[in-house]
């Protein structure tokens, strides 16, 4: 590609630019540009998911294609038309907002192609809404599902349910970064816009460089995965792939109906387990390991709350469990460790051998209920995979409510919020509390919305906060051995499709999506 | 005398008189306490003497620590906020204490934990009880009536009079405007009379609406001071639900007013209409009381427009009174009530919850937050009632609303605990801390012998951090914890002296 197709243009500028100017024919425009090269990139993953079914079931292989070339067209017809313009903050949010909804889109191709949903009982709507959700789970890598009929689908299909789920765990436009290396500076923007937690953490000076170490850590980390619980007893080669990708995105799809539970191993799960936790921490703490840089894991003030939220929030489980009579000590460590780190590193996988089995937390005790709620709501580490509010910043407000009351007493005290040993700058702390308020915001009109349209109370509270939070199962009919076509109406699926990218993008891209084409349109009628 | 009198007075008396703010609050939670248990024993007396005798010999008690305490102490003119917080603390704790005793006493109650919730529920205007209201004579009827109106009283004096002096941040005052004599709060003592005053004013009014409406003389004094307060507690097993028709507006009325922010009652009475019209809390709080009877309406079958009414301002005014059976409404409209309940009243009002200033300055910070992301370098601010917000109050408002989101959950992991089902014990931490009291588990009618014992003491502290804010009991935490480090010390000490 020549490098004077694009124009330098600096952020935040309204100047006018000099140097190299785009040819007319092509339209400026950062939003479509990222969007051709995201659409284009998820093609990659169907023909991989028609390449396995084509080896395997066969069933939907040519739906895979079809769906991979229309995505390869449509993504490479809008790389080259477009050239990347202005990023400005609403430029930013426009680009990822709308990347992420057009990919969902065209991620749900192959399965109405393919006929994934088709289903008695399940009418044509109904299946356009299925297929909507199964890809905005995805993508968004929270792992609810809408399929009621696990043996359905092709080995391929699934392939490609999963490969969404690792899309979208490190991030589709951190890829479109990776290889844009002409966005400068505002891709940094673009990659905080997406990355998960209050900032985007640069690991070199170049930000494409970060991009790529970033996604090479993945890469490696999914590789990890894959090949332990291969060489595990149990586990295929399929199954050994098709888990190391959800495991490294924190996403939770399984090609099984009873997730991980399917192979009642002992081994598979604390396998899995290890690489939750892993998938859960700061990626830019993994690179600065394979750098040789091991004490960075220590030093980090937010993996330490987060491993001692995972390991007090897991003894607390296991001993309510315990206590209630019904489990043994052992299959309450079992089930309630499994699912603690499964829901509190947002993974969403479930242990249960079908509804009514140890691992099928709707049926655990209220107050081990509530702890794996708490859970859902506060997420991992900033810079995971994983969703919810994050850890880092459960820490600072909570150093932020105890100064408020601090205040009150001694109402001309200078008391800095801290994390860590480190004071945390003013405007950060407010940006947070911001972002808390608007999540409850967000989580108490979800819970409306939902059970205005028709759902029960207890599936519209799991069901919320699950969606936001990216984790998968939900509570009362819609957990861990349910689904949620049979939880959820179709109204209520798609509010839950856009709830999992809002969580996902954490709030603000899909909010503002609109700023830019309004401001734009605002600009043409002047 | 007023307090600045007593202030310059107090040197005069020499080293006798000692400053105790704390004392003084206790010594006038429980000069209310006695005014109330002398009543309540005066009007009972031809119904149950044993009860009526009880009740006048706490109250002789608390008379005389009330004389005592006023004659040994003096109060000190602005006190720092952790005083005030502490007095006020003391102050709910020593009145739930004495009303716990009444009802032991009297033999209304006979386990201590169950006689502590009936009477925090009281001083802190839950309506959740633990007693059958129908087996209680008129004395008892009409304390347990009392306890509300003057946890009802303390509330207001601390949201109006007390913390706004003391505490930065309050973004539920508004700013004064006007003359001296426009404002509600000139100074303390004034404020004080004003509040009681049109406390007062409402009960009565409240009392005369319900006995015009046919509600009989006895359920009409006990619901007038339990309407006004927003406690919800009624003489009667079903609530209003088989009151007569007009009883249910005068109900919903007041506890639209009970609701309503006392510095809007103020400039209503003041002939300030403009201002009372224009003031965007008591908007949001009536749009908000709109929006849940329409809802409710729209999602429950045959519910009449009067019931819909009522249930909304009864949620949004934190009062708990009912005239149906809602815990079996849709999943839609219990949400709504919810969202109602959390929300709660006005700010300065007898009511409680968050209250809608407060949510709606954290609605506007949420907005805020939105405009910062697109524009990242641009001053942004937020501006509610025709001023700007400052830094101080917004980070105490943030502050405050965290720690009370914390509170409600672990109220309800707490319920949890107990063996609540997960939406119920939400539901009931969330209602109790708002101080509307009736949940799913404990029914439209608060029945609070559905939450077990250990739920009942777990809800206490949530109560009074619902009727005073979170401080006191905050402040209560830090002080056993200051405690027991003392004691540690102590020990310590002890052990090194030993050997």
């Amino acid at each position: 590609m020549s490098k004077a197709h694009y124009r330098p243009v600096r952020q935040y500028s309204n100047r006018k630019p000099t140097g190299l100017s785009a040819p007319v024919s092509r339209i400026e425009s950062t939003t479509l540009h990222v969007m051709g090269i995201a659409v284009a990139a998820i093609s990659i993953g169907m023909f991989i998911g028609a390449l396995v079914e084509w080896g395997s079931t066969n069933r939907d292989t040519a739906a895979l294609l079809i769906s991979g070339v229309i995505a390869l067209g449509v993504g490479g017809v809008l790389w080259r038309v477009t050239v990347p313009g202005n990023v400005r903050a609403r430029d930013v949010f426009s680009a990822v907002g709308w990347t992420w909804l057009v990919v969902t889109l065209v991620g749900a191709v192959p399965y109405l192609l393919g006929g994934t949903f088709d289903v008695p009982g399940i009418d044509r709507s109904g299946r356009f809404v299925n297929a909507i959700f199964e890809s905005a789970s995805g993508f968004s890598a929270t792992g609810s599902t809408a399929l009621t009929d696990f043996e359905h689908p092709g080995r391929g299909m699934m392939m490609h349910r999963q490969i969404t789920q690792w899309y979208g765990g490190m991030g589709i436009v951190v890829l479109a970064v990776a290889v844009l290396p002409f966005l400068g500076v505002g891709g940094l923007d673009l990659m905080s816009a997406e990355a998960p937690g209050p900032s985007g953490d640069r690991l070199t000076p170049r930000v494409s460089e970060t991009a790529k170490r970033l996604w090479a850590t993945y890469v490696l980390f999914t590789l990890a995965v894959a090949i332990t619980l291969v060489v595990i007893p149990g586990p295929s080669l399929y199954d050994g792939v098709a888990h190391g990708l959800t495991t490294a995105s924190t996403g939770g799809f399984s090609p099984h109906a009873d997730s991980i539970g399917a192979f009642n191993s002992l081994a598979v799960e604390i396998a899995i387990i290890v690489g939750m936790v892993v998938a859960g921490t700061n990626f830019s703490l993994h690179w600065r390991m394979l750098r040789g840089d091991g004490g960075a894991y220590w030093r980090d003030p937010e993996l330490r709350a987060y491993v001692a939220l995972l390991v007090s929030a897991s003894a607390l489980v296991v001993g309510l469990l315990w206590l209630d009579g019904d489990f043994s000590l052992a299959s309450a460590a079992r089930a309630g460790v499994f699912n603690v780190v499964a829901l509190g590193t947002s993974t969403g996988f479930g242990s249960a051998q079908g509804g009514g089995s140890p691992g099928d937390f709707v049926l655990w005790v209220p107050a081990a209920q509530m702890v794996i709620l708490l859970l859902m709501v506060v997420g991992a580490s900033t810079g995971s995979t994983s969703g919810g509010i994050k850890v880092m910043r459960v820490q600072v407000l909570l150093s932020h409510s105890i100064r408020a009351i601090r205040r009150s007493q001694q109402p001309h005290a200078v008391i800095p919020v801290k994390h860590g040993r480190r004071a945390v700058r003013e405007d950060i702390v407010s940006r947070m509390a911001g972002f808390f308020i608007l999540y409850l915001l967000l989580v108490l009109a979800g819970i409306v919305i939902l059970t205005v349209l028709g759902s029960g109370f207890v599936e519209s509270i799991g069901a919320t906060v699950g969606a936001l939070g990216n984790m998968g199962p939900a509570l009362g009919s819609a957990g861990p051995t349910a689904n949620f076509t049979e939880a959820f109406n179709e109204p209520s699926r798609l509010v839950l499709a856009l709830y999992m990218l809002i969580g996902r993008l954490e709030i603000f891209p899909i909010l503002l999506m609109f700023a830019a084409p309004i401001r734009a349109a605002g600009d043409r009628l002047r | 005398m007023s307090q600045r009198k007593a202030s310059r007075a107090a040197p005069g008396f020499g080293a006798a008189r000692r400053d105790s703010y704390s004392r003084l609050a206790v010594a006038d939670g429980l000069y209310a306490f006695t005014v109330v248990s002398v009543l309540a024993a005066a009007a009972g007396v031809t119904d149950d003497l044993g009860d009526s005798f009880v009740l006048l010999a706490v109250s002789a008690i608390t008379g005389s620590i009330t004389i005592a305490t006023r004659r040994t102490f003096v109060r000190r003119e602005r006190p720092p906020a952790a005083r005030v917080i502490a007095g006020l603390a003391s102050t709910w704790a020593s009145l739930v204490v004495t009303g716990s005793l009444v009802y032991l006493a009297s033999g209304t109650i006979t386990a201590v934990d169950e006689a502590l919730f009936e009477s925090a529920a009281g001083f802190s205007t839950v309506a959740a009880t633990t007693v059958d209201p129908e087996s209680l004579g008129t004395s008892m009827s009409l304390f347990r009536a009392g306890t509300q109106f003057v946890g009802g009283l303390v509330g207001l004096l601390a949201g109006v009079v007390a913390l706004p002096r003391t505490m930065k941040g309050n973004v539920q005052i508004p700013k004064g405007r006007g003359s001296r004599a426009d404002r509600l709060v000139p100074d303390p003592v004034i404020g004080r009379q004003r509040v009681v005053r049109l406390y007062l004013a409402l009960a009565a009014a409240c009392g005369f609406g319900y006995l015009v409406t046919g509600l009989g003389a006895r359920s009409s004094l006990i619901h007038a001071l339990t309407t006004v307060s927003t406690g919800g507690f009624s003489d009667r097993a079903d609530s209003l639900v088989s009151a007569p028709g007009g009883a249910k507006v005068v109900a919903t009325v007041f506890m639209l007013i009970g609701g309503m922010s006392f510095f809007v009652l103020f400039w209503l009475l003041r002939g300030n209409h403009r201002r009372f019209v224009q003031s965007p809390e008591l908007r949001i709080y009536l749009g908000i009381i709109g929006v849940v009877t329409l809802s409710l309406l729209r999602e429950v079958d045959g519910l009449s427009v009067g019931d819909a009414l009522f249930t909304a301002a009864s949620a949004s005014s934190t009062t708990g009174l009912a005239v149906i059976d809602w815990t079996g409404f849709p999943s839609g409209a219990m949400a709504l009530l919810l969202v109602a309940v959390a929300t709660g009243a006005m700010g300065a009002s007898a009511g409680s919850g968050l209250r809608v200033i407060r949510a709606w300055l954290l609605c506007l910070f949420a907005a805020l937050e939105i405009r910062r992301q697109l524009d990242p370098r641009g001053v942004t601010l937020v501006r509610h009632g025709g001023r700007t917000l400052s830094d101080d109050e917004l980070d105490a408002l943030t502050g405050y609303q965290i720690a009370h989101f914390g509170l409600c959950g672990i109220g309800a992991f707490m319920l949890a605990l107990t063996g609540d089902e997960l939406v119920d014990s939400l539901w009931t931490a969330i209602s109790v801390v708002s101080t509307f009291g009736p949940s799913p588990t404990m029914g439209p009618f608060g029945d609070a012998d559905q939450l077990g014992r250990l739920g009942q003491l777990v809800m206490i502290p949530g109560m009074l951090a619902g009727r005073l804010t979170i401080l006191p009991l905050l402040l209560a935490v830090a002080t056993l914890q200051q405690g027991y480090r003392a004691l540690f010390l102590g020990i310590r000490r002890l052990a090194r002296t030993h050997r």
